[in-house]
């Protein structure tokens, strides 16, 4: 079992009983992690090493000190249609090859968002984005290569591999409203304009796994949610990401 | 014999070569269709992708839970043949292409069956997946080649070859033997271990070996494979495929008739 503590706390009181856009909410996420840090596992680097070194540290976890903020934990508020006002945006939002590594390596978006893919190293990689067994685009990024864009129509978790570098991995997270944020250095993220009422927090982490709290956001009110990942969870990435 | 090699030798015993389905027509897809075309999944399709489409079906126990390719999931994986962008669902005549030719080496071509029958056939193949009911997606134009193989064309396409990186996993000379392929790293959507096409050998070329398939393969890749497709890097110089599959054909001899 792993260790939820939650922590609510409400800044303002409600202030009209009308949902509308003024009565929107603020919910602030902290996310933490508790226990050692494990360090970095290092994979050999079989090609390319003028570009991409001799080895290459993968993903782990980033945990500040001393607040233990987890960083680059994808947060999403559940059970919220999307507004009909609200599309996504026409931005493209862009996941680069750089360095022999997907930047960013963590990409939240809204479903609908293009997602452009570039190339800004100089050898020749693909884009291999797979939602579970299936494949999302499969494309070659050769050097200088033109961007490529696709949509993301479908919501959920999508895998980002590169088969020529084995090492390169990543993620991109449609969410189906725009109630998602990530978590900066110390593990905080502020999502905006939430209609008030009772939801679902859910939080991903590429190693942590998923974790769930509840919520309640009052009406033009602020409220602060501390989620906990416990040292028990630390290789479930491990486990899921083979 | 392979276990693989006894299971198809049962399955080709339904069917035999036939000619490409150019100008075949599908007819409706309305109920009537598809339950025709369960009868003859029932009979020639289901001992290996399964009774509910999963590829699941009882030539596993012979094909082995962890050899690639597996016999496909039309429920939950995408599709590898197409003429289609990388991950949309083929065409209708992608799949017919598909049934009628086989897959060397994998599956046998059901040219057995008439024009019709295999049209019936896809429509129950299609009722598997309900993305399939959605807009379809537009298909590559594959055009006519329209540069011959000389010596210049193929020497360009070995330069394109090189640049793209194809001999990361086809190999120096295109023999299957690349450094990501000897390094146990190429796997599939379902993470078995496979081995990328020897291109001098066309006989096993999976989507076909004349110069439109080829161009097809290069522009669309293999989806559920690491073959990734190229069609944004020859955005604004076509030539350069033609060269690149006139490399490609010239790695290998003509197959003897």
């Amino acid at each position: 079992m792993f260790l939820i503590i939650l922590i609510v706390t409400l800044l303002f009181p409600n202030m009209a009983p009308a949902q509308t856009q003024k009565e929107q909410g603020v919910v602030t996420i902290q996310v933490l992690y508790r226990g050692a840090v494990p360090p970095p596992a290092v994979m050999k680097v079989t090609r390319d090493a003028d570009v991409c070194g001799i080895s290459m540290p993968m993903h782990s976890l980033t945990v500040h000190s001393p607040s233990r903020g987890l960083k680059d934990a994808v947060v999403t508020i559940e059970g919220i249609p999307a507004p009909d006002t609200e599309h996504a945006p026409p931005t493209p939002m862009v996941l680069s090859n750089s360095g022999c590594a997907f930047s960013p390596h963590v990409l939240p978006l809204r479903m609908g968002s293009p997602l452009e893919i570039h190339n800004q190293d100089p050898v020749m990689h693909n884009t291999h984005i797979t939602s579970d067994v299936r494949t999302f685009i499969n494309v070659a990024m050769v050097a200088k290569a033109r961007p490529v864009v696709k949509k993301v129509e479908k919501s959920g978790l999508y895998r980002v591999q590169c088969d020529a570098h084995k090492f390169m991995r990543g993620y991109v997270l449609a969410a189906e409203h725009p109630y998602f944020g990530m978590t900066d250095e110390r593990g905080h993220t502020r999502i905006l304009n939430v209609p008030p009422g009772n939801h679902e927090i859910s939080v991903w982490h590429e190693q942590l796994g998923p974790l769930q709290a509840h919520v309640t956001v009052p009406p033009n009110g602020e409220v602060v949610v501390t989620l906990e990942y416990s040292e028990d969870r630390a290789h479930h990435g491990d486990r899921t990401n083979k | 014999m392979h276990p693989r090699n006894i299971a198809l030798l049962f399955i080709v015993m339904l069917s035999t070569e036939t000619a490409l389905p150019v100008g075949a027509e599908k007819p409706e897809g309305h109920r009537q269709t598809q339950e025709r075309g369960r009868h003859i999944y029932e009979r020639a399709c289901l001992w290996c992708h399964g009774t509910e489409g999963r590829g699941d079906g009882p030539a596993g126990w012979a094909i082995g839970r962890y050899t690639a390719p597996r016999p496909r999931d039309f429920v939950s994986e995408g599709f590898k043949f197409r003429s289609t962008p990388s991950g949309e669902l083929p065409s209708d005549h992608d799949l017919f292409r598909t049934v009628t030719r086989g897959i060397p080496g994998v599956m046998p071509p059901f040219g057995s069956l008439t024009e019709q029958e295999r049209w019936e056939v896809i429509a129950y193949i299609k009722s598997f997946n309900p993305a399939f009911k959605e807009a379809p997606p537009i298909p590559l134009n594959v055009p006519i080649p329209s540069i011959p193989a000389s010596e210049t064309s193929i020497t360009q396409g070995r330069a394109i070859y090189l640049q793209f990186g194809c001999q990361g996993c086809h190999g120096e000379n295109g023999t299957g033997d690349g450094p990501v392929h000897r390094a146990g790293e190429l796997r599939d959507e379902q993470r078995l271990r496979i081995a990328p096409t020897d291109l001098t050998n066309r006989a096993s070329f999976k989507n076909g070996s004349d110069p439109r398939d080829i161009y097809r393969t290069l522009m669309t890749g293999l989806d559920g494979t690491p073959m990734p497709s190229y069609s944004a890097n020859f955005e604004g110089s076509e030539d350069n495929v033609w060269h690149l599959v006139n490399y490609l054909l010239s790695l290998s001899p003509e197959p003897s008739q």
